[in-house]
């Protein structure tokens, strides 16, 4: 490679490093978080032994599906030149300047070795400890992918993005043949798993099967390499023999045309507009919506709603037209899981014997709005009220002002609890003195922990790094969370309506107190600079 | 005269780095200040803290009587501000977006937008989204929301940026207006000098963080004149002992500023002519606001 892209490579780990040391905590939170990562194989082997997965047919079953369904999905997006990371200094220094185009995009391809190789060395750490697979048999499945499969997917990288020869119409019919057969082989397993188990009971051996079957190892590339996994993990057949040959060859035969092909820049201006956008997402420090997160523009519908309120409260009407522009009937589709939610939790109640018992409908809605509270972020709206420097101008209180502009939030909440909690309590015959406390505490434990996330993720976030604050919003969530979840513990031995009020109370007090911190430490521009 | 914001040994400091030092400065009523300074020096900085955008490090800021810190909504109420870009929600029309900081003003009436709107000629774009103006409009806007309220303080930082002559024009008429007959104070930090020498009453000149000039514009009592003479340093001690006058020498010519009570300088030349020094051409040179600020902001 260009001794320039080399130097660039290699002072950018270094500086990497080096402004880890400058930020300890950040650092601190980045090494929690990626021994959480290497961790996730065991947080999962309770789940897999039970189901008795722990085996190397269980490997095989788990990385079959990551392959197909994971893998060859996100290696087509290269067609559509998304997936390769191109930041504005790349397209200032790199692509304005006389480097070859390939290496320009195998650069860029480069960043993400150490995520790649993260992710090959916790699955040599899942194979050993989680489906006891023998470490010298994971340490050559690993060697052997690292050279195989990375000159695989970085050679197929470059011709899928780069390739000037394939035509947009080629790319196209390439796309929805794979996505045909994907979904065909999908049905056919599915159809196979549910006539076995109609017939004998379920069984993940049907599946690993028809995973390992020669349709599915001779599937170009992706199948070829599942060869290779078989052939490691299962033992040899003539077939795998075959396809564990093919994916050497077809890795060999795609570098060296990799290597060849004839790339003379065509990709540019897509690179240059993925950076546009990389930096618009990077603005937004990731308050960003899903629609945003996978490249796709907002739309917005014609609404003519008139401004009203006074003071902070005018806040929340504009929120509300612009709730209305960006979703036609103020709700969105997001907003409707909550209703089938509810009624999915109803009719179980109804058809499924003593899974969901009506007498405990309190602990239940409870229960699933501290879940929701803790583990689902509340939006960003109110930041984005608070990034326009005139907010702070404005004469009113900043408690006022971060209040109004969470208010819709809270009103959304409150839908949603209805949504949620009115059908599963109509049809688990409640009565509505439960529904409504049902409904009240969603919204007060949801608001709490609004102000929680705030304080924390955002104000403190943003002096100490906001991964490490993320992961004490998580554990303070946890720990706030203590009083309802004991309370609940006496529901069967005290009235109803004393836990209500238990609980509403130390929602509302905790609330405030976090309401009133935020708000203190929201007085200017500064709150929220990192 | 009363003073309106009085600035007393203000100093920031941001990530150890002192990027005010020890400012003081006190603006008066009805009068139009000019904040001037080259990239970087904490002119921005110092209108952020005025207004309470950010906080204050050392020292303390009050406007009419309000501390900035302590009294920071009583402070506000008699401050409008335009700090760097306007940022007006850009789906909202203009006429929308001057209605939403009304109503966060409380008690804007629709006749005073009317005439905000008037006065910033946006009468014909008003009903027009925001996303569809060019950078003046948006200025123009910012202008008008800026004057909602009535302030008794009125801040600009960058104003005339985007403005077409005629509206830098409208815009220094005005501002000059609201000094003059509504006896608003006016902060304006620019770039243009020549905008600033047309607009404002005093200069203050900040550099590296601190203040090191405040000078009125038009200081007509003082005259500079260029020198060549024959012995360039004999006359530097002449004029430092005869008339207390301390010039400069640059390159082959001594550049003198007249004392104002000296009306000409006749009585300079007599001197030279007097002590033997030969005089090869006397030239007045208009020391403009330009000459003034090059001069004070040089390493």
């Amino acid at each position: 490679m260009n001794k320039s892209l080399v130097y660039l490579v290699r002072k950018s780990f270094i500086n990497f490093f080096k402004k880890l040391i400058k930020k300890p905590l950040k650092a601190l939170g980045m090494l929690l978080l990626v021994t959480y990562y290497f961790f996730i194989p065991f947080l999962t082997k309770g789940v897999i032994t039970d189901l008795g997965l722990n085996t190397h047919a269980g490997f095989v079953l788990i990385a079959s599906i990551g392959t197909l369904y994971l893998t060859m999905p996100l290696t087509l997006t290269y067609f559509k030149r998304k997936g390769v990371s191109f930041k504005k200094q790349d397209i200032n220094f790199i692509l304005a300047s006389p480097t070859s185009p390939k290496q320009a995009l195998i650069y860029a391809l480069s960043k993400e070795v150490y995520i790649n190789l993260a992710m090959q060395v916790m699955f040599l750490m899942a194979a050993v400890l989680v489906f006891t697979v023998p470490f010298l048999t994971s340490i050559i499945y690993l060697l052997v992918n690292i050279v195989f499969s990375n000159l695989l997917s970085y050679s197929l990288a470059v011709i899928m993005y780069a390739s000037e020869e394939i035509t947009l119409k080629q790319k196209q019919w390439i796309k929805r043949i794979v996505y045909v057969v994907l979904a065909m082989f999908t049905v056919f397993l599915m159809t196979m798993v549910v006539s076995q188990t109609l017939e004998s009971g379920f069984d993940f051996a049907y599946i690993i099967s028809v995973l390992s079957s020669p349709v599915v190892l001779m599937i170009p590339i992706f199948g070829w390499q599942l060869g290779w996994l078989n052939l490691i993990m299962l033992g040899p057949t003539p077939v795998r023999l075959i396809a564990t040959g093919l994916f050497f060859a077809s890795a060999i035969g795609l570098t060296f045309y990799a290597y060849r092909m004839k790339v003379s820049g065509e990709y540019y201006e897509d690179a240059l507009s993925f950076s546009e956008n990389i930096a618009l997402l990077e603005s937004k420090k990731g308050d960003i919506s899903l629609t945003e997160a996978f490249g796709h523009k907002k739309k917005n519908y014609a609404y003519k709603g008139e401004l009203k309120g006074l003071k902070s409260n005018v806040i929340f009407h504009k929120q509300f037209i612009e709730r209305r522009r960006s979703k036609k009937y103020f709700l969105g589709w997001s907003d409707f899981i909550y209703l089938i939610a509810g009624i999915g939790l109803g009719l179980t109640s109804l058809f499924w014997d003593g899974f969901i018992v009506p007498d405990y409908f309190l602990e239940i809605m409870v229960g699933l709005s501290i879940y929701l509270a803790v583990f689902f972020r509340p939006s960003a709206d109110w930041k984005s009220e608070f990034k326009n420097h005139y907010l702070f101008l404005m004469p009113d209180s900043p408690l006022n002002k971060l209040f109004n502009a969470s208010l819709l939030e809270h009103l959304l909440t409150f839908v949603r609890a209805i949504f949620l909690v009115v059908p599963a309590g109509l049809l688990m015959r409640v009565s509505l003195l439960e529904i409504l406390y049902a409904i009240s505490l969603n919204v007060l434990l949801k608001a709490m922990m609004t102000y929680v996330s705030i304080l924390i993720e955002a104000i403190i976030g943003a002096k100490i790094g906001h991964t490490f604050a993320s992961i004490i919003s998580m554990v303070v969530s946890v720990i706030i969370m203590i009083g309802p979840v004991v309370a609940l513990f006496f529901t069967q031995t005290l009235s109803t309506f004393l836990i209500f009020t238990a609980i509403s109370l130390y929602a509302i007090l905790v609330l405030f107190l976090f309401l009133y911190l935020s708000s203190i430490n929201l007085r200017n521009i500064e709150s929220l600079e990192e | 005269m009363t003073t309106t914001i009085a600035i007393d040994k203000v100093g920031k400091t941001i990530n150890r780095k002192e990027i005010i030092k020890d400012l003081s400065l006190t603006i008066n009523e009805g009068e139009v200040l000019g904040l001037l300074g080259p990239n970087g020096a904490g002119k921005t900085t110092l209108i952020r803290m005025i207004v309470g955008l950010i906080d204050i490090t050392e020292g303390q800021i009050s406007v009419c009587g309000h501390d900035v810190e302590n009294e920071h909504r009583d402070a506000l109420g008699n401050i409008g501000a335009i700090v760097e870009n306007p940022e007006m929600y850009p789906f909202f029309s203009g006429q929308k977006n001057l209605d939403y900081f009304a109503r966060m003003h409380n008690g804007v009436s629709k006749e005073k937008i009317a005439e905000l709107v008037d006065f910033v000629n946006l009468t014909d774009r008003i009903n027009d989204k925001v996303k569809d103006y060019s950078l003046g409009m948006k200025q123009r806007l910012g202008i008008a929301q800026a004057l909602m309220n009535d302030p008794k303080v009125l801040i600009l930082d960058e104003p005339t940026n985007g403005l077409d002559p005629a509206g830098m024009q409208e815009l220094r008429r005005h501002i000059r207006m609201l000094a003059k007959e509504k006896n608003v104070t006016v902060i304006v930090s620019s770039h243009l000098l020549s905008e600033i020498e047309l607009m404002c009453d005093r200069i203050a000149i900040i550099k590296k963080g601190e203040l090191i000039a405040v000078e009125n514009v038009r200081d007509e009592a003082k005259q500079v004149y260029h020198f060549k003479v024959s012995e360039p340093e004999k006359a530097q001690v002449l004029l430092q002992e005869q008339f207390d006058i301390i010039s400069q020498l640059l390159e082959d010519y001594l550049v003198v500023e007249l004392p104002a009570e000296l009306s000409d300088v006749s009585s300079l030349v007599k001197a030279f002519v007097n002590n033997g020094i030969a005089i090869y051409s006397v030239e007045p040179k208009n020391h403009s606001l330009e000459d003034r600020f090059l001069h004070l902001t040089a390493e």
